[in-house]
């Protein structure tokens, strides 16, 4: 049977990693604090799916350069598929992004570029790519807004998104991230599955607002919700991950059973 | 003296990961573009990312269907993962057209049948049921191991050894023949139990 | 060291001034958000009309005093006042001593949004002695701005004729401490000299030598004044549910609040406290002092919202709550006008050697459990 997943994003810019409330970011740390606190190699075996995002407004080549020369640090002793993201805007990127370590790669500004979408799906196959949606609630959770360009630019109503967007591109799995749980590690928006009970064809899964174990427990439990993402680096380093993991199965979720450590 | 390694870069495969997962287990891995050095390799592994209409136009384009069977007949080791694992059958049909593979097995590549129940590409990690061949060896049945495609194969010939999952049907997931195996899934992407079936396929000798 | 431990749930430590647990070993902080959960807050609410209706008026310029610093919970409340309630706040600053930059830009975008402000600064000499005499004789590096943040407030409050002061929140309800004040709405001088003067006030003010007039800012208007003036004093987060989280939500949203770049020294967070230096030296301190600091406050905060688990955030406090703040030592030294031996002696003097030892610093003895 097909499991459910735990995903764990990292958000990077500049040479450092760091924290988002409501995408305003807070500095944390390089990457040598990530792999001394967070434990990188042992972090992993709780995880699924590992994802790095280029938060930098407007990136030069030479950011994506370095923000690849990051991930590679990373990827060399952790076995999980990577998905990369954040800045892609032409098909080169994309085909860096995959040179250079991508499982999939995720697209947000671009999913209305149908061109870059058919195309990267043509030659590496839809179900490499990843989309992400950023939105807010309007009218009381009547409907929402979808924003691009880092939550600054607001684009269309997810209604819209819906119907005209997404049955016409090519793509593997959508995460729906919430800007306003974003940070507030009070729980992930459940309520925005409540636009997806005619299922769509793809995996969804959520992002935004998870603090505790338990609240990835809560996303984990919706019955149309493939995954669950969490950016949030000082709420879950350390044990978080591996405590989510475990009150996760012993809540009857089903995910892989992975060991401890790399043993062979 | 480290065994060398090969693993067949027709460019757009995710080849970093599987180049990583070959060194982290202590051999001498190579990228090989060119289908006329494969003998210097003992074993070789065809990985893939994207369509099997890709793929497949790809190695038929810089011979490599051709090195291949040499390379197999000969003997030595194989192994295809997820579209490299998909190239190894006779044709796929994705990429809407159908197109050739190399045909080491019998059995056609074809999406999976939804009632509209399943969500597609089969995504995450599911549960492997395995013989108890060489190749599996320290890894329990039933092990979890990363897939990501919306095509797969049903059957094949009663010669090959079969390692099945369920996704709505149940699917092959792992196949092998004497000296030739293929995964649906990634196990460079697998934690400790992809890395362990890379492990015994490439202490076979 | 004597048994010391912790809330069940959150990480408040039994060190604590003023603090009381229950049976289940919740402290009373802990204890208030149950309480919180089931109180009648819309009879609060009631109440809060009642007392702003009691104030409201056309013929007044102000109605009502705020008390801000251009941090989130000052900014929430007046933003509620005014926008919510339809009030005519005048908001207060006392000058904050060794200003940072993030919370001038803050005060000033506060400002911006249409607010009406006063900013109070006192003498600086006299601020600067009663700080230190807080420094050495309390282990209080900001004692004189503690003070003034009362007294200057109320001296403006009689000068302005506005009866009604609003503080954010009441710390040791909220926080962990003496939490009988839970279900009063209003308070008086006495709380105010008990509970956040460390009843350390009459002593700090006689040590001093300043005379009537350089003390005029630190000291209370006379009994009569306030009388006169009828003059109430309040918490805002008596009213409704305090979440600190969400005023600084409503902060960033609103009042144009700024985050540090990075996390602030002795935390993870990035948001709260970001306007003077000092506040690093004060938060060493409470460490010395009592065993916990910064990353230990926030944390427990966070507990209590329901956005952490108790045992990430023992990691994140033994991560961060023994920050030196060693970086600045030289600009507090030049501040209090001080040699950095004395400064460093101070500190020794005042770090509790029943909770620490010192190798090159001062190291603690205990694991939080």
């Amino acid at each position: 049977m097909l499991n459910k997943r735990i995903i764990f994003a990292l958000l990077y810019c500049d040479g450092f990693f760091y924290l988002s409330r409501n995408f305003r970011l807070q500095k944390v740390g390089d990457i040598d604090w990530l792999i001394n606190n967070f434990g990188f190699g042992d972090t992993c075996h709780f995880i699924d799916e590992l994802v790095c995002i280029l938060v930098k407004k407007k990136p030069t080549q030479e950011d994506k350069k370095k923000f690849l020369e990051n991930i590679e640090k990373l990827r060399k002793k952790i076995f999980i598929p990577i998905t990369i993201g954040g800045g892609i805007s032409s098909i080169d990127d994309v085909e860096n992004y995959f040179l250079n370590g991508a499982d999939k790669i995720l697209i947000n500004s671009k999913i209305y570029d149908s061109e870059l979408m058919f195309k990267t799906a043509e030659l590496w196959g839809e179900q490499s790519i990843s989309i992400m949606i950023d939105y807010q609630a309007i009218n009381n959770n009547e409907d929402y807004n979808i924003f691009t360009e880092s939550g600054t630019k607001s684009l269309m109503t997810l209604s819209n998104f819906k119907d005209n967007i997404l049955p016409k591109i090519p793509y593997g799995e959508l995460i729906l991230n919430s800007i306003d749980k974003d940070g507030n590690g009070t729980g992930l928006d459940l309520e925005i599955m409540k636009n997806f009970n005619n299922k769509i064809k793809s995996p969804i899964l959520l992002m935004g607002g998870a603090g505790k174990p338990e609240h990835i427990l809560e996303g984990l439990k919706i019955k149309n919700v493939s995954g669950v993402l969490t950016a949030n680096l000082f709420n879950f380093l350390g044990s978080g991950l591996e405590i989510a993991r475990k009150k996760s199965i012993d809540n009857g979720i089903s995910l892989a059973n992975f060991e401890k450590s790399i043993r062979l | 003296m480290k065994k060398k390694i090969g693993i067949i870069n027709i460019g757009y495969g995710n080849i970093a990961s599987v180049f990583n997962a070959i060194k982290f287990l202590g051999y001498d891995a190579c990228l090989e573009k060119n289908p006329k050095n494969i003998f210097k390799y003992s074993h070789i592994i065809l990985p893939g990312v994207g369509s099997f209409a890709q793929n497949s136009k790809l190695i038929n384009k810089y011979g490599w269907n051709e090195s291949l069977k040499e390379y197999a007949k000969s003997g030595l080791y194989l192994f295809g993962i997820c579209v490299g694992m998909q190239l190894m059958f006779e044709d796929g049909s994705e990429g809407g057209e159908v197109n050739k593979g190399i045909g080491f097995f019998k059995g056609h590549c074809d999406k999976f049948i939804t009632n509209n129940d399943l969500n597609l590409p089969h995504v995450g990690f599911n549960n492997v049921k395995h013989k108890n061949t060489k190749i599996w060896n320290d890894i329990p049945n039933d092990s979890p191991f990363y897939f990501v495609h919306s095509y797969r194969i049903c059957s094949t010939s009663k010669v090959n050894i079969i390692s099945e999952t369920t996704y709505g049907e149940k699917f092959i997931s792992f196949i092998e023949n004497q000296n030739i195996f293929a995964s649906q899934f990634h196990p460079e992407k697998s934690h400790n139990s992809g890395l362990k079936i890379l492990k015994n396929f490439l202490s076979l000798n | 060291m004597k048994d010391i431990f912790w809330c069940k749930n959150c990480l408040v430590m039994s060190t604590r001034p003023r603090v009381t647990f229950d049976e289940k070993g919740f402290c009373s902080a802990c204890r208030w958000v149950e309480e919180k959960e089931k109180l009648d807050w819309k009879k609060r609410e009631e109440k809060l009309i009642q007392l702003l209706d009691r104030n409201r008026s056309e013929k007044k310029q102000f109605d009502c005093i705020t008390t801000v610093s251009g941090g989130k919970d000052g900014s929430y409340v007046t933003y509620n006042l005014k926008n919510k309630y339809k009030m005519n706040p005048l908001s207060i600053t006392i000058r904050p001593i060794t200003e940072t930059k993030l919370g001038i830009e803050n005060l000033n975008s506060f400002i911006s949004k249409g607010y009406d402000h006063v900013l109070v600064s006192p003498d600086s000499e006299a601020m600067r002695k009663l700080c230190k005499l807080g420094l050495t004789e309390m282990g209080f590096p900001y004692y004189g701005w503690l003070i003034a943040i009362h007294t200057a407030v109320f001296r403006v409050a009689v000068q302005f004729n506005i009866p009604l002061v609003f503080y954010s929140e009441d710390g040791e309800v909220e926080y962990g401490g003496d939490a009988k004040n839970k279900h009063n709405g209003t308070y008086n001088i006495d709380y105010i000299k008990h509970a956040y003067l460390e009843g350390g006030y009459q002593k700090i003010l006689k040590k001093s030598g300043l005379n009537e007039r350089e003390l005029y800012w630190f000291k209370f208007p006379k009994e009569d004044e306030i009388k006169k003036l009828n003059l109430e004093i309040t918490h805002y987060g008596f009213y409704e549910n305090w979440d600190p989280y969400r005023n600084y939500e409503i902060a960033k949203k609103h009042c144009g609040l700024k985050e540090n770049e990075t996390l602030n020294d002795g935390s993870y967070t990035n948001f709260s406290q970001t306007d003077q230096k000092i506040y690093l030296l004060h938060t060493y301190f409470m460490y010395l002092k009592f065993g916990f600091g910064r990353a230990n406050q926030d944390s427990c905060i966070d507990i209590r919202r329901g956005s952490m688990s108790r045992e990430q955030a023992i990691h994140l406090v033994n991560m961060y709550d023994d920050m030196y703040p060693e970086h600045l030592f030289e600009e507090y030294c030049e501040y209090y006008k001080m040699n950095m031996k004395d400064f460093l002696e101070n500190i020794d003097k005042w770090a509790n050697k029943d909770l620490f030892e010192k190798k090159n610093k001062w190291v603690p003895k205990f694991k939080i459990k």
